[in-house]
C-alpha cells in the first residue's frame, strides 16, 4: 500500500515519519499535483492505487461516494484545541496502528485521529 | 414512418449522429487524436462549468485575492470561507494548527511547507483575527464527514 499525501499534509516531517515505519509515501508535490482540485487528485490516487491521506475529508468522502472501489482514505480532522491535534509522528503511529489492525483500507475511509494511542 | 435515427458507439456510449459529427468538430477545432478524447474533453469542461456555476461543489484551483493579505487568498468551494495560501490546498487554519501541534516555530514552518516566513507569519494573523470561523469549519468539516456512511472509527 502507498499513501499520497494531499498538500494540507505534504510536510516534510510527516513524510520521514512515514517512511522511517516503513510506509511506502508520497505527496502531491513529487506527483505534480500542486494546487490541484480534488478530482485530478482523487483520479490520480485511484490510477496509481493510492490511498489518501488527507485533512480534507468531506470533499474526498463526495468523491468516494461515486467510486466504492476505492483505494482508500486516511482522514485527519483538526480540532479547535490545538492541543488535540495530532503532530505528524502522532500521524505517522496512528498509520502504523490501523494497518497493524488489519482492517481493510480499500474502500474505505478511517478516521485516523481515533487510531492513535 | 422514420425508425429511431443511426446509433454509434464510443467507449460503449450510444451516441446520436448529431452528437457523433459534434464530437468530430470539437475534435478537429482542439485538434484532438479521437472522438473518445473529444467525448472526455467534453465532459470535463462540462463538468467545470458545473462547478464554477455552483461554487466547485469538489473543490477547484479558482483563486480570489483577498484585500491586504499578499500570501493568502480565498479558493471557491461551497462552504469554507477561510483563506487558503496562495498556489496550495493548505488553508491558514491547517497551517496555524499544525505549527501548534509540532511546537513549531515561524520559521520551522516555512521550512517545513517551503514557504516563505512571510507567508506564515500572515497566515498566523489571519488565524488570529478569524479563530471562530476557523473552529467553526473544523467543527464542520467533521460534522459534514461523520454524515457519510463511509466514515469509520476505531
Amino acid at each position: 500500500m502507498r499513501l499520497l499525501l494531499d498538500e494540507n499534509c505534504a510536510a516534510k516531517q510527516l513524510v520521514t515519519a512515514l517512511r522511517d515505519s516503513g510506509h511506502a509515501a508520497v505527496t502531491v508535490y513529487s506527483a505534480g499535483l500542486q494546487g490541484a482540485d480534488d478530482l485530478k487528485i482523487w483520479t490520480w490516487a485511484q490510477h496509481h492505487g493510492d490511498t489518501i491521506v488527507t485533512k480534507n475529508v468531506s470533499d474526498f468522502l463526495e468523491l468516494a461516494r461515486t467510486t466504492p472501489a476505492h483505494h482508500g482514505i486516511l482522514a485527519i480532522f483538526d480540532h479547535p484545541d490545538s492541543r488535540k491535534n495530532l503532530s505528524w509522528v502522532q500521524i505517522a503511529k496512528a498509520v502504523s496502528n490501523l494497518i497493524e489492525s488489519g482492517l481493510q483500507i480499500e474502500g474505505s475511509c478511517h478516521d485516523l485521529n481515533s487510531w492513535y494511542f | 414512418m422514420a425508425g429511431p435515427p443511426d446509433q454509434n458507439s464510443i467507449s460503449g456510449v450510444s451516441i446520436t449522429p448529431e452528437n457523433l459529427t459534434a464530437l468530430r468538430l470539437l475534435k478537429e477545432r482542439l485538434g484532438l487524436s479521437s472522438e473518445e478524447e473529444a467525448l472526455t474533453w467534453s465532459l470535463r469542461a462540462s463538468l467545470d462549468v458545473v462547478r464554477s456555476v455552483q461554487e466547485a461543489p469538489s473543490g477547484t484551483s479558482v483563486e480570489e485575492s483577498l484585500p491586504g493579505y499578499r500570501y493568502l487568498v480565498r479558493r471557491s468551494h461551497p462552504w469554507r470561507k477561510q483563506a487558503a495560501l496562495r498556489g496550495r490546498r493548505l488553508l491558514a487554519g491547517q497551517l496555524v494548527l499544525s505549527m501548534k501541534a509540532n511546537g513549531q516555530t515561524p520559521e520551522a514552518a516555512a521550512e517545513t511547507w517551503d514557504l516563505p516566513i512571510e507567508a506564515v507569519r500572515e497566515a498566523q494573523a489571519y488565524y488570529d483575527a478569524h479563530q471562530e470561523l476557523i473552529h467553526h469549519e473544523a467543527v464542520e468539516d467533521r460534522s459534514r464527514a461523520e454524515d457519510t456512511v463511509t466514515l469509520r472509527s476505531r
